[in-house]
């Protein structure tokens, strides 16, 4: 059930995306975000397709596990097609009743819907190909001037890496939990939303109580260890840039700087 | 025919880099009635095959019919499978939510749909089942010692009186009292429904199982009444399990020269046999 989630969950093989240096690929994501919603011409968002895909094979990452990732938010990907496909004014291309469709909405309506594709693939692609420990890494390195002004960022980003850490744990937790109350004829499918609200309470209860326990447990764990925060805490991985972060990063640069500037040389 | 398995295969995340052979062809029959442990090393698909049994999981490929229900990989509402058949999992104790150690094994017939003189009576019957007595009652299971919590959530699958038990390592951590405790419950059982455990203790399935299932990387190895698995001494090492020490005891014994008929693997037989001899 839950464990069908590949959205955003680490796919671990050997490639040169993977081997790039986190931060490398979180200032590309950022940018890349950032860009996508200044392109307007649809062929560049074909190039930009063509960008993505090309990465997506060097990532060694199947097509098919990303897409089947994609599948969860098939649903808001076709509203937010629908709803701008017909709630656009314009000039009128076909319609029957209320409902219209616009020269106007069918463009915004494909583009819309190649943008929210892209972002998704985009920081999923990210998240496929980086270990949630070097995520966290990165964060805090990204992060590490703001230190200086007293922001806990050692703090924040141990919390973070905790965080992730522990999903897979908690999910095999829930599913441990429901198949137990299952079998002991607990029904989580049927009745109307109140009905199945409760019915999560005896989800729930026992998953609060153990991981608060794991957390005390956890937390001794760590003090026993002597950990006493960020100060003057080294790192047994440190992050180095190599010459592949430098090509990926000039690569980038190039392919969105001549994507930007297409329209004005065209 | 209580329960048949039918060249059963479970497979975890087909075709994706984590896919896992969990059971590769399984066929038994268990009658009902009979009393039989499940051993394996980890990994083996122990749990998976129970899991399977309670139709929690379905099988890829194969058959599977469970006092007259029958489950394939298409099959849907088991809840009629799952009041015959209780599960009880590894360290069951964490399935205990409720305010009261009665209300919580009262979860079960309550969602039956039972009556609540009905109710009241399982929750009674199965209190005294695992030995529970009535102060128990009232108190929150968060109160209850580590031996005690289990107790509770066994009594909370045997509240839906199912024809067939099955638990997963149900000794499993444990203090030696409470294991002992424990083990007396189930031969209490023993008899009165179908029981099927797994268990890494030797001793343990010596004691309470007619028959043995051993299971290995997805495959049943062995299939044969209690005794005469611990004949197969290599077998068992072969697939990272061991003989009871009584059982080791008797078998290096015999390779001495010594004139015994078999290997005992029961504590009592054992000193009886060395004590006395045997009687034939």
């Amino acid at each position: 059930m839950i464990k069908d989630m590949t959205l955003g969950q680490y796919y671990p093989v050997d490639s040169q995306i993977h081997r790039l240096d986190p931060r490398t690929k979180f200032i590309v994501i950022f940018v890349y975000i950032l860009a996508i919603f200044f392109l307007k011409e649809p062929y560049q968002y074909a190039l930009l397709f063509v960008g993505v895909f090309g990465v997506v094979r060097l990532s060694k990452v199947p097509l098919s596990y990303i897409l089947r990732g994609l599948k969860p938010i098939l649903f808001i990907l076709l509203f937010a097609f629908v709803m701008n496909l017909f709630l656009t004014p314009g000039e009128r291309l076909w319609g029957f009743w209320k409902f219209n469709i616009t020269k106007e909405g069918l463009r915004l309506a494909l583009l819309m819907m190649a943008r929210l594709f892209l972002l998704i693939m985009g920081s999923s692609l990210l998240t496929l190909t980086t270990s949630p420990i070097k995520l966290t890494y990165a964060l805090e390195s990204i992060f590490s001037p703001f230190a200086k002004i007293g922001f806990p960022v050692h703090e924040m980003s141990m919390m973070m890496g905790i965080a992730l850490r522990f999903i897979p744990t908690l999910t095999a937790e829930t599913d441990k939990i429901m198949k137990a109350q299952m079998a002991r004829g607990a029904d989580f499918e049927s009745g109307n939303i109140f009905k199945r609200a409760r019915a999560l309470v005896p989800i729930l209860v026992p998953l609060f109580l153990s991981s608060i326990q794991r957390a005390m447990e956890l937390a001794d764990a760590m003090e026993a260890r002597c950990y006493h925060g960020g100060e003057g805490r080294t790192r047994f991985h440190e992050l180095r840039y190599e010459t592949r972060d430098y090509i990926a990063l000039t690569v980038f640069v190039l392919f969105f700087g001549s994507l930007l500037c297409l329209p004005k040389i065209i | 025919m209580s329960l048949i398995l039918k060249d059963v295969s479970y497979i975890y995340n087909p075709n994706s880099l984590y896919e896992t052979t969990a059971l590769d062809r399984i066929s038994f029959e268990i009658n009902s009635g009979e009393t039989v442990g499940i051993i394996g090393h980890t990994g083996s698909g122990k749990s998976t095959l129970l899991q399977l049994l309670n139709g929690l999981l379905k099988p890829d490929s194969g058959f599977i019919e469970v006092a007259g229900t029958q489950i394939t990989k298409t099959t849907k509402n088991l809840a009629a499978l799952r009041r015959e058949v209780g599960l009880v999992f590894q360290y069951p104790e964490y399935q205990l939510f409720e305010e009261t150690v009665a209300k919580d094994i009262a979860f079960g017939p309550r969602n039956q749909g039972l009556s609540q003189e009905e109710i009241e009576n399982r929750v009674q019957e199965a209190m005294d089942l695992v030995g529970l007595d009535a102060s128990y009652r009232e108190k929150s299971p968060m109160e209850l010692s580590g031996g005690e919590k289990r107790r509770a959530a066994i009594a909370g699958v045997l509240a839906m009186r199912p024809k067939i038990l099955m638990l997963d390592e149900p000794t499993a951590g444990l203090d030696p009292q409470g294991r002992e405790k424990l083990i007396r419950q189930l031969m209490v059982l023993k008899g009165k429904l179908t029981l099927i455990f797994i268990s890494h203790s030797m001793e343990e399935v010596a004691k309470i199982a007619d028959r043995i299932l051993v299971l290995s990387q997805g495959k049943l190895v062995l299939d044969s009444p209690v005794g005469e698995v611990f004949e197969e001494e290599k077998l068992l090492t072969d697939v990272g399990l061991d003989l009871p020490v009584i059982a080791r005891l008797f078998a290096r014994l015999r390779e001495r020269g010594c004139n015994y008929s078999k290997n005992y693997y029961l504590l009592e037989d054992g000193l009886r046999v060395l004590t006395e001899g045997e009687d034939d």
